[in-house]
């Protein structure tokens, strides 16, 4: 490689970014290496490796504290949760992207601003709603509360795509004589589809993650969510000092969502980019 | 053919009726009406789960912006989130947009990309306490990997009042590099390359071109990202909530934001109290907050563009 003067600014970069990726990447197998060792072996530094590779702090933190369990809860809440926002969002985005109709303007403004509340400006309220109609503490009240606070950034992200697809077909439809409902379902949505895959993708990532609303809407210990469930592991472990376990935990957490996302991550990034850039 | 046209005014009608006023129900009910809610809360003092509301008008704002230093602490702390975080987050990811986008490489663009938002997807929690571990100053990583370079003498205590801000910033600001990065290299991706061209014969260098023609067409996107960044910033929760192992005791002082101190307010199990009211007042004074710094940005953000061109 020729080496230019001018082109210093790129090299310099050149160089954090190489740090700031082996930093990374250290990071995921400093957590990884110590998930093995036993607690005594954590505080000896971490450049001992685990005099034995055993599963024995997995085992214990899904057997005994029921990690597994709480996995189990949060892949049907937030695949629920995923399915019934696409449900909810997709006809309002097509409508609010494609038609004119008495205060649409409005309506879509009203749901875009609905992507800047904050969740605990309203999750007081909510507690006193959701325990009126006795969903606190229910897998169908902490769906219900993902769902409806993911509306708002779907609709936003699905507008996008629907604006970018063409109105060609959807009008030879409508000459053929189909209904406005027939062809949203059988022309639209195909075509909309890579916008659903990764508008799906984003609320199903930042569900999964979610920890607020299932802290102050679950408290039942057999609902959990993972986040929650973690949070208290936590709790439990640091009390015995069992730091090799939280390590696991950690593990356990991360692992599945990272393979989810390393699964996913290229119509994910394309589709969210494409989503945003419209708007 | 405009679908818009009077003969598909009626087809549609039905349709739109439909799919718009139930959800919109849904969301005034669960999303719009709360804020009311909190905001007609906040002129009570109430300690929740009573009927035992006395009405103070706007006492709890006046408690809370004049009198409660905790509270005030706690403004600034998110303030100090979003201003500090907001000029370190995308200072980096500029300038590794710089860099990325002269990749030729697309697969190395796709993994470093890739690579660097697997942070967004993973569990607060997990990443609060594994930060903590990081830092850890006894056996955490970071420590043991200065001394292995040999550098002991800048080793610190990152978790001590003095420096745990710190810690705790560096965190957000490496997993939010990450996710921006992913919104600018698609922008800076769908510029035609013959922009760069003419440039390129007048031997310019990457960094000019990136300045001059890279950045100005990169804009719209940057200040969607500042938007969210700044919506972002104040919900933080959980990072904070479960750093330094969280639950052994309420997050130190100086890491807590108005998210964090809120939820301590209205329903922390370590408070016997729960005071509802005054953490309502808390709710509001956050979305406003928000609102404010989102309209205050595009503000600033049009009239710089005016000055520009």
């Amino acid at each position: 490689m020729r080496l230019r003067l001018s082109e210093w600014p790129k090299y310099i970069v050149s160089v954090l970014l190489l740090l700031w990726i082996v930093f990374t990447v250290f990071i995921g197998a400093w957590l990884l290496v110590s998930s093995f060792k036993s607690t005594r072996e954590i505080f000896q530094g971490m450049w001992k490796l685990p005099s034995q590779w055993t599963l024995d702090n997995y085992v214990r933190v899904l057997k005994d504290f029921g990690l597994a369990r709480y996995m189990g809860n949060s892949l049907f809440v937030v695949t629920v949760a995923t399915l019934l926002v696409q449900v909810l969002s997709l006809p309002v985005a097509y409508v609010l992207a494609r038609l004119r109709f008495p205060f649409s303007p409005f309506v879509l403004l009203c749901f875009i601003a609905g992507i800047a509340i904050p969740v605990q400006t309203i999750y007081i309220p909510l507690y006193f709603i959701m325990k009126e109609i006795s969903l606190v503490d229910t897998y169908t009240g902490i769906i219900w509360l993902y769902a409806i606070t993911s509306v708002p950034f779907a609709i936003y992200l699905l507008i996008g795509f629907f604006r970018s697809i063409p109105t060609t077909l959807e009008e030879a439809a409508l000459i053929d004589g189909a209904s406005a409902g027939q062809a949203f379902l059988k022309i639209m949505l195909p075509m909309a589809r890579p916008g659903i895959i990764s508008s799906s993708i984003y609320v199903f990532i930042m569900t999964w993650k979610e920890f607020e609303l299932a802290l102050v809407f679950l408290s039942l210990d057999e609902k959990k969510t993972i986040s929650l469930g973690l949070y208290s592991l936590i709790t439990r472990l640091t009390y015995t000092g069992d730091w090799a376990g939280l390590f696991a935990g950690v593990i356990l957490v991360v692992v599945p969502s990272t393979i989810f996302y390393i699964l996913v991550a290229r119509h994910f990034i394309s589709g969210i980019t494409a989503g945003i850039g419209k708007s | 053919m405009d679908p818009r046209s009077e003969m598909y005014k009626n087809r549609y009608k039905n349709f739109i009726l439909v799919a718009t006023v139930p959800v919109f129900v849904f969301y005034v009910t669960f999303m719009i009406v709360p804020i009311g809610m909190s905001f007609f809360y906040s002129l009570f003092d109430w300690a929740g789960f009573t009927s035992d509301m006395e009405f103070v008008g706007l006492g709890n704002y006046s408690s809370l912006l004049f009198k409660d230093d905790l509270f005030r602490r706690t403004i600034l702390n998110s303030l100090k989130y979003v201003f500090y975080g907001g000029i370190l987050i995308f200072g980096i990811t500029l300038l590794f947009t710089y860099r990325i986008s002269n990749f030729k490489s697309k697969r190395l663009k796709d993994f470093i990309q890739m690579l660097m938002f697997v942070p967004n997807t993973i569990s607060p929690v997990a990443l609060g306490i594994g930060w903590t571990f990081l830092l850890n100053p006894r056996w955490g990583a970071f420590n043991n990997l200065i001394d292995t370079l040999g550098l002991s003498s800048i080793k610190r205590p990152w978790l001590s009042e003095e420096f745990i801000f710190g810690s705790m910033m560096s965190l957000l600001v490496w997993i939010h590099v990450g996710f921006f990065l992913v919104m600018f290299l698609a922008a800076a991706d769908r510029i035609p390359y013959s922009l760069y061209e003419s440039a390129q014969l007048d031997g310019a260098s990457s960094w000019k071109m990136f300045m001059t023609i890279t950045l100005p067409l990169i804009r719209d996107i940057i200040s969607t990202s500042v938007v969210m960044w700044i919506i972002f910033s104040f919900k933080i929760f959980g990072y904070i909530f479960a750093f330094i192992g969280g639950a052994a005791s309420d997050p130190p002082v100086s890491i807590r934001n108005i998210a964090v101190q809120l939820y301590l307010t209205g329903f922390g199990k370590r408070t016997p109290l729960y005071r509802l009211g005054y953490a309502s007042g808390m709710g509001i004074i956050l979305l406003l907050l928000v609102v404010i710094l989102i309209y205050v940005f595009q503000r600033l953000f049009r009239t710089t563009e005016a000055i520009e061109f």
